[in-house]
């Protein structure tokens, strides 16, 4: 008889495991959480990436079909547990009060090798891995590219000319210091002249090409997550010829001149400085210099430099 | 003390009766009446909201969005009191914009005791950027699949609220409904108070409007949340934008087959390919071309190096260059396209000037005032019986003229065009010596060619144009 008890009674325990419990379902609480920020393609030791994400606990759909199903603490703690494999986070724990939060932390790369970041929110409740392989040291690789378009009216005439200009460079992490970069490139500027003269009914402007140096200099910001970047241009060193350019006037006749830039004057050369993430990236920057500010005073011009920085 | 052993009979009683009433929960659970009870006027969305005799239910305030063309949400949360008896605030405030599925989103939160969040986010044309500082470095994937989680805001859903009226909200009708703590319970609990307005639009079923204040008075935290969400422009954004100094990925020119170490940022792209120079740059024309780019001839190919230019005239007459360069190594080449708008297009006067003109132009050419009235001469493409100098390097080339450099002296240069133009056939027009320029006109037929020729530096450059008489 005991025996039959002990039956009867795994019987209804194991029935009342398999039906489905109402109550309990709509107090347990499911959620997500999830990292926003895209990964560099390249990461590096010292790298220090902030990342941004979201935790969020779904609200139990209670209908109000009777009283006590309201939880005596409606508004809890959510904590997110951050842990990488390898490098450091900061902070390893973000708690916040409510059911729905975005959140801000710091990984930094401390090894070479893979590495993974978990993110665990509430225990379990969700979670969310995100693994990569971070790289032993960083250089850069720098390329540039700026448009000028310019328009200036001589009399009758509207000067108009687009000039691209394209660049590319290394930047080397110096020995000396773990935190400075150096390194040069090259630029080549293509000009082309737009408009006609007014009076050729035919004309011909060659593109005024030419091509010099630059100079990187880079500093990596004590925290790691920020690279200054200089970028100096250089004269040509050479005197930069027009080409020829001919003209045809109504009356058949063909005209020809030429004309040619000296020695750029380094004085006037742009300078770009710009902030980048350490891992890199590309971004529209700012050039100064007092050519520039010459063209400018001489005409209308827009223009648009963009550098971008890729750790190699 | 002994401890108790209970007996199994009564162990068995009380599962009994504790399975009685885990199955009757279930039932009335399936039952799933409405609050409010009556069936009449009800109106029901696939979304599990109902509007029943006055009464709302909505298990999912964000359903039936997806519904919509496009929009503009605008959501705030906000926790202010005392958490475990020390200050605790929080303000969560977020803008979003919707054109179908491209998607814009601009994040901010302050707390108590954590950083700062600023996080715009941009689903468009399939890729995902990130950018963490207004106006700063945008991170770019070519899939958005870590921001289309579904994790972006939330609001608790509401249930029994009671109608109060019909109103117009951004220019959509909607059901105005009110509701307190009992439609809210679990962000309520047993003891907070809540005032809360949610309008619903008519038709369409979706939250227009949604304002919940909560006092909690007891607890771990003693204090206020408040939750604001509003939409508006349905069906009326034009297109998503990227924030402010965030370029657009370049993932509409293509990359060659095969290519590898492919690297995708706003407005850059570089890959290796073992495609040689001459095969990469038909590739880029073929694919270009048919895009609708113009490719401005520019130098020739030097030292496995070569640079193409490409522009493109939008649809909102912006312009556009790509600038495609090619570096070829040991059987190698790395190619590097930089692309960027111009907010003027790109237009030459006309075919005759020193580059083709985009293919998007229709130029009308008008003689100066003040010219004869003679017809003015048109560009013609080059002969191909045309002489080149021997040795002499093509620097640049269009259709109607070309570019040469050689080292030989301009002299040299003008008496092989005066005899090898004539050896094929033209006539000289006029011979004009100039300060460091001459020119040779030579006609034949209807077509002029003009040689020029000048020093320049240790070299000697050449022009040659053709046009029609």
């Amino acid at each position: 008889m005991k025996h039959a008890y002990y039956k009867v009674l795994f019987i209804l325990i194991l029935l009342s495991l398999a039906m489905p419990q109402r109550t309990v379902q709509a107090y347990a609480p499911s959620g997500g959480v999830n990292v926003f920020t895209t990964l560099p393609e390249l990461i590096c030791v010292g790298d220090s990436l902030t990342l941004e994400g979201a935790a969020g606990v779904d609200y139990p759909p209670i209908e109000p079909s009777g009283p006590g199903l309201a939880p005596l603490a409606p508004l809890v703690e959510n904590a997110v547990q951050i842990t990488a494999m390898h490098g450091k986070v900061s902070p390893s724990t973000i708690t916040h009060i409510g059911d729905f939060n975005y959140f801000s932390f710091t990984y930094t790369a401390t090894s070479a090798g893979d590495d993974e970041i978990k993110l665990n929110l509430n225990n379990g409740l969700a979670t969310y891995e995100e693994k990569f392989t971070v790289q032993k040291s960083c250089d850069y690789d720098a390329f540039l590219v700026t448009y000028m378009n310019f328009s200036t009216q001589a009399g009758d005439y509207q000067f108009r000319s687009f000039t691209t200009t394209t660049g590319m460079g290394t930047m080397k992490r110096l020995r000396t210091g773990e935190l400075y970069f150096q390194g040069t490139g090259n630029w080549d500027l293509d000009e082309d002249i737009l408009s006609k003269p007014p009076e050729c009914v035919q004309w011909y402007t060659p593109p005024l090409i030419a091509n010099g140096p630059f100079d990187l200099d880079g500093k990596l910001s004590e925290e790691g997550d920020a690279v200054d970047v200089i970028l100096q241009f250089l004269p040509s060193g050479e005197p930069i010829f027009h080409g020829i350019s001919t003209c045809t006037h109504a009356d058949g006749s063909v005209g020809a001149g030429w004309s040619q830039a000296m020695d750029g004057n380094p004085d006037l050369a742009a300078k770009i400085q710009t902030t980048f993430p350490s891992e890199g990236g590309t971004q529209q920057v700012e050039m100064t210099g007092k050519g520039l500010s010459m063209v400018q005073s001489m005409g209308d011009l827009e223009y648009t430099a963009q550098l971008t920085l890729v750790p190699r | 003390m002994k401890p108790t052993r209970i007996n199994p009979r009564y162990l068995f009683t009380l599962l009994a009766i504790g399975l009685m009433i885990l199955l009757l929960s279930c039932n009335l659970g399936s039952l799933n009446l409405p609050y409010g009870g009556s069936t009449s006027n009800s109106t029901s969305q696939s979304n599990g909201l109902t509007q029943t005799g006055g009464v709302l239910n909505m298990p999912d305030p964000a359903a039936g969005l997806s519904a919509l063309q496009s929009y503009h949400l605008s959501y705030t949360s906000t926790i202010k009191g005392l958490q475990k008896g020390q200050d605790y605030e929080s303000n969560l405030t977020i803008d979003e914009d919707v054109v179908e599925a491209d998607r814009s989103e601009l994040v901010q939160q302050t707390s108590t005791g954590s950083q700062p969040v600023y996080l715009a986010m941009v689903v468009l044309n399939g890729a995902g950027y990130t950018q963490q500082e207004a106006g700063g470095a945008c991170r770019a994937a070519t899939s958005a699949e870590a921001l289309t989680s579904g994790l972006t805001w939330q609001l608790p859903p509401v249930f029994g609220a009671k109608q109060v009226g019909q109103e117009t909200v951004n220019n959509i009708s909607a059901t105005h409904y009110q509701f307190d703590e009992k439609s809210v319970q679990w962000q309520a609990g047993q003891n907070g108070k809540a005032q809360g307005d949610v309008w619903i639009a008519q038709p369409g079923g979706y939250v227009l409007k949604y304002q919940l204040t909560i006092q909690l008075p007891s607890g771990d935290f003693q204090g206020t949340r408040t939750w604001s969400y509003e939409l508006s422009d349905i069906n009326s954004v034009a297109e998503i934008s990227l924030p402010k100094g965030c370029l657009a990925l370049i993932n509409d020119i293509p990359v060659m087959e095969g290519a590898s170490g492919v690297v995708q940022l706003p407005g850059f792209q570089r890959y290796v390919s073992s495609a040689s120079l001459e095969q990469i740059t038909q590739f880029y024309k073929d694919k270009l071309t048919a895009a609708g780019w113009s490719l401005l001839p520019g130098v020739e190919p030097q030292g496995g190096k070569s640079t193409l230019e490409y522009v493109q005239t939008q649809k909102d007459d912006r312009g556009r260059f790509a600038v495609i360069q090619l570096d070829e190594e040991n059987g190698q080449t790395m190619v590097v396209v930089q692309s960027a708008y111009t907010k003027k297009p790109i237009v030459m006067d006309s075919t005759t000037g020193s580059r083709a003109a985009p293919a998007t132009e229709s130029p009308v050419e008008t003689p100066a005032a003040g010219s004869q009235t003679e017809t003015p001469a048109a560009s013609a493409s080059l002969p191909t019986d045309l002489p080149q100098y021997p040795g002499a390097t093509v620097t640049v080339k269009t259709d109607s003229m070309v570019v040469l450099m050689t080292t030989d002296s301009p002299d040299k240069v003008n008496a092989f065009y005066s005899q090898a133009m004539a050896q094929v056939g033209y006539t000289p027009a006029n011979s004009l010596p100039a300060t460091g320029i001459s020119t040779q006109t030579w006609t034949k037929d209807q077509l002029q060619i003009v040689v020029a020729v000048m020093q320049q530096g240790s070299s000697t450059q050449i022009v040659l144009s053709a046009q029609q008489k």
